[in-house]
């Protein structure tokens, strides 16, 4: 009997181990997976930058001297050193962009004041939630900006995959890092939940002189100011971009949309509909991430909104969302109704050569325009008024060190300044004296191509859990009616409005707003 | 097997208290300390603070607005009005429903195979490594691998192409959704309740089997009138924890299906998950785990009552 026993947990012991040190290895062979991706991913943009390093080359010799070996170290020294004066740095960007006092001025607005001796030898540890490609771009621009300030500062950047539950994790063991990378919705929760800090006046300062907030759409900068205080400064906006195939536009003789003005509903239905033939999707609609931004676009585009201006009231009921709707339902049942599913099948599709327009998120730029077919255009207006889906991010404090506060700020003003170098990574620099300078066609010509659909970017009103509570609620009620399950619009709608009022209220009562 | 140990248990327990009948002996308190201390606090305070945590309105980091609503946050699991209502029932019938069609093919299959390899064959060590392997990777690994053989255009859809059969969308249509959750998990878990068979078909004294084959016996016959009834300690066993993993689904659907579509392959889990970390209410997430808990406290004695029914006598 007991040698029975032994027997069996002998048994058990051994498979415990095995499965303990497997399962090791099986996380090591997932990490190895992710990181090829990345790599992958840093490879394009490499290229790209040792492409504008060569220009850079070209005009500023002085630069290439000195740092000699890269293309890239070159080309970013010539943009903007930081070094002291800024007379120095708008001279240098002039040279290196070749295109004389026009491309100047724009950059001497941007540069960052000299950076206050406060924040002397400071290691600043910055999260974010940007783990494509674009993490890696960061991660460069982190390494150089520790190499060339002249205050010792040291940035050190980690993307963090679900970012908002490593930084509560790390605000109750009270770890948190410097600061972080945040999505412009989740700021105002992440203020109320004592997890962002408010930025200092030496901060403040150490990122720009005198007031800038002109520099910025409004409702960029707004959504970061919270009961009269900053939690956070804008680094970028991502929109929709609208992906076109070149080919299919060329063999149906329909010409390229513009890049100085979008499509007119006329104009952009009836090439839908010409590209809609031979086996070919005219435009790829999906589910989930494709449908609920399109949604949140034209309802506001129709003439309604998501909520009230105060963010008190959901308000994705009215006829013009009845109407968003039903348009986005019609359109997928015509054009693409057997596109649905995680994994963003609809740009799969497009990969493949099939399709002629898809509407996503600027991250898919890296990829797409490895393909000689992918064409890059603002997304349409569809209705009354231009109104486009995006999001933003912006750089937030998680720390209320006054030494480190005024060394983020010194790094955040760096990398405001030369938001150009982060538009490689897809991203449209939210500064308008950056985007609007002939440097971003030179540098990142797709992003540039959506470069009028910054102004046109409607943002959440900054209340806490807000767009939560809108969209768990809308998503729900908008793949219910996409994918055919509830044929009443109106009522689906009302339902959802109906629970995410009721979200919006006891949120109202858990944070004391209003 | 399990037939005398209470009668042992006793009468090595008479002779030690015998010496001080009376006074307080510390020595079998001092033995379960070590463990005691891992249980206490990984299990026992984080249940009861979890249970504490539901009679409040409670987000961590907020600690300046934390009113005790008492059992408000159990009412709204009960009440059509409250916001969990609809979201909680639910992902407790989609897990009801996995739990149903994932327990026995994950009991079954794995009974078979393990009979498979106890066999005496040619390159028998190596089919217990490879049936086991799959449950040595991450669950991340295991839904990543599934959610491509699964794809619109994916593998299976490939083949059933050449067949000239439908291809479904698996992993955005009901019910082909769950039917990817299951092949995935059961492909992914098999190895763990095969290998437990596998020990206990070790221990079935092979003179059983012989008297069997002189009396007539068929293998089949074989099989169920020694294997399975030797087993049944062990099966009730793998039925309860297979159980209790099912009911604890999450990475599959949450990474093959992110719980679509509408919600349908959405766990109880991935719910709690939602309402809690993702939706900061963590007093209401607290309240749903210890209804979650009490549920499959009620289904394991229900499984114990059941198929270990005769096992005491």
């Amino acid at each position: 009997m007991t040698r029975t026993k032994h027997r069996v947990s002998l048994w058990l012991a051994l498979l415990m181990i095995m499965s303990l040190v497997l399962a090791a290895c099986g996380n090591q062979g997932g990490n190895t997976g992710t990181g090829g991706t990345g790599n992958t991913g840093t490879g394009g943009g490499a290229t790209a930058t040792t492409g504008t390093g060569g220009t850079g080359t070209g005009t500023g010799t002085g630069a290439t001297a000195t740092t000699g070996t890269g293309g890239t170290g070159t080309d970013m020294g010539a943009t903007a050193t930081t070094g002291t004066g800024t007379g120095t740095d708008a001279g240098a960007t002039a040279t290196g962009t070749g295109a004389g006092a026009g491309a100047g001025a724009p950059a001497t607005t941007a540069a960052p004041p000299e950076c206050p001796e406060a924040a002397q030898g400071q290691t600043v540890e910055m999260w974010s939630p940007l783990t494509g490609p674009d993490g890696d771009e960061m991660t460069r621009l982190a390494q150089q900006f520790s190499q060339e300030n002249n205050r010792g500062i040291t940035v050190r950047h980690t993307a963090q995959p679900e970012y908002l539950q490593r930084l509560n994790a790390s605000a109750a063991a009270k770890k948190l890092p410097t600061m972080t990378v945040i999505r412009a919705g989740d700021i105002p929760t992440m203020a109320a939940r004592n997890i962002l800090k408010p930025m200092s006046e030496q901060a403040m300062g150490a990122i720009a002189s005198g007031n800038i907030s002109n520099d910025f759409p409004e409702e960029v900068w707004n959504v970061g100011q919270i009961k009269g205080q900053r939690y956070a400064f804008p680094l970028d906006v991502h929109p929709l971009v609208m992906y076109y195939n070149k080919a299919l536009f060329k063999q149906a003789g329909i010409p390229e949309p513009g890049t100085d003005k979008p499509m007119t509903k006329e104009e952009f239905e009836s090439a839908v509909n010409k590209l809609n033939q031979g086996g070919n999707i005219g435009w790829a609609i999906g589910t989930l991430f494709s449908a609920d931004t399109m949604f949140q676009m034209l309802v506001r585009q129709f003439g309604g909104s998501m909520v009230n201006e105060d963010g008190t009231q959901a308000t994705y009921n009215s006829p013009e969302a009845v109407r968003a709707l039903e348009y986005i339902r019609d359109q997928k049942q015509k054009f693409s109704p057997k596109i649905s599913g995680t994994g963003d099948p609809e740009v799969v599709q497009f990969q493949q050569g099939k399709v002629g327009v898809v509407f996503h998120g600027p991250w898919h730029i890296s990829n797409l325009q490895k393909l000689p077919f992918t064409g890059f255009a603002p997304v349409p207006q569809l209705g009354e008024r231009y109104s486009v889906w995006g999001g933003s991010h912006q750089l937030g404090l998680t720390t209320e060190d006054p030494a480190q506060q005024t060394a983020a700020g010194c790094w955040i003003g760096w990398l405001s300044a030369n938001s150009v170098q982060w538009a490689k990574a897809g991203q449209l620099p939210v500064r308008q004296s950056v985007a609007n300078s002939p440097q971003l066609a030179q540098e990142a010509a797709p992003i540039a191509a959506v470069a009028i659909e910054a102004p046109a970017v409607d943002l959440y009103p900054p209340v806490p859990d807000l767009e939560g509570a809108v969209m768990t609620e809308a998503s729900k009620a908008i793949a219910a009616v996409v994918q055919g399950q509830q044929k009443d619009v109106k009522a689906a709608l009302d339902q959802a409005v109906q629970r995410s009022n009721q979200i919006i209220q006891q949120n109202a009562k858990r944070y004391g707003t209003q | 097997m399990a037939t005398t140990p209470q009668v042992k248990a006793g009468d090595v327990a008479t002779p030690s208290t015998g010496v001080q009948r009376r006074g307080f002996n510390l020595m079998p308190y001092l033995f379960i300390l070590p463990h005691f201390i891992f249980f206490g606090t990984f299990l026992l305070w984080p249940f009861f603070y979890g249970i504490y945590i539901s009679l409040f309105d409670f987000d961590f980091l907020r600690p300046e607005y934390r009113p005790f609503v008492g059992l408000r946050n159990y009412q709204n699991l009960f009440s059509r009005e409250s916001i969990q209502f609809t979201d909680f029932w639910r992902s407790i019938r989609n897990t009801g429903a996995f739990v149903f069609w994932s327990v026995p093919p994950l009991v079954v299959i794995a009974l078979l195979l393990a009979v498979l390899l106890n066999g005496r064959f040619r390159g028998r060590n190596f089919f217990r490594a490879l049936y086991f392997a799959p449950y040595a990777l991450s669950v991340t690994v295991a839904a990543l691998l599934w959610w491509w053989i699964f794809q619109p255009s994916g593998m299976v859809n490939q083949l059933l192409g050449r067949l000239g059969l439908g291809q479904p969308q698996w992993l955005s249509e009901m019910p082909w959704a769950w039917v990817a959750i299951t092949v995935a998990t059961v492909w992914w878990t098999i190895g763990f309740n095969t290998v437990i068979f596998l020990a206990a078909l070790q221990e079935i004294p092979e003179s059983l089997y012989e008297a069997a084959s002189i009396d007539g016996a068929n293998p089949v016959q074989q099989f169920f009138a020694i294997t399975i009834p030797m087993l049944r300690p062990v099966l009730v066993f793998v039925i309860t924890i297979t159980l209790l993993a099912s009911a604890n689904l999450f990475g599959q659907p949450y990474l093959m299906t992110q719980g679509g579509p509408l919600q349908q392959t959405e766990s109880i889990m991935m719910r709690i998950y939602s309402e809690g970390i993702l939706q900061n209410r963590m007093g209401s997430a607290a309240a749903m785990s210890v209804m979650v808990a009490a549920i499959l406290l009620i289904l394991t004695v229900l499984n114990f009552r059941i198929f270990g029914r005769g096992d005491q006598s």
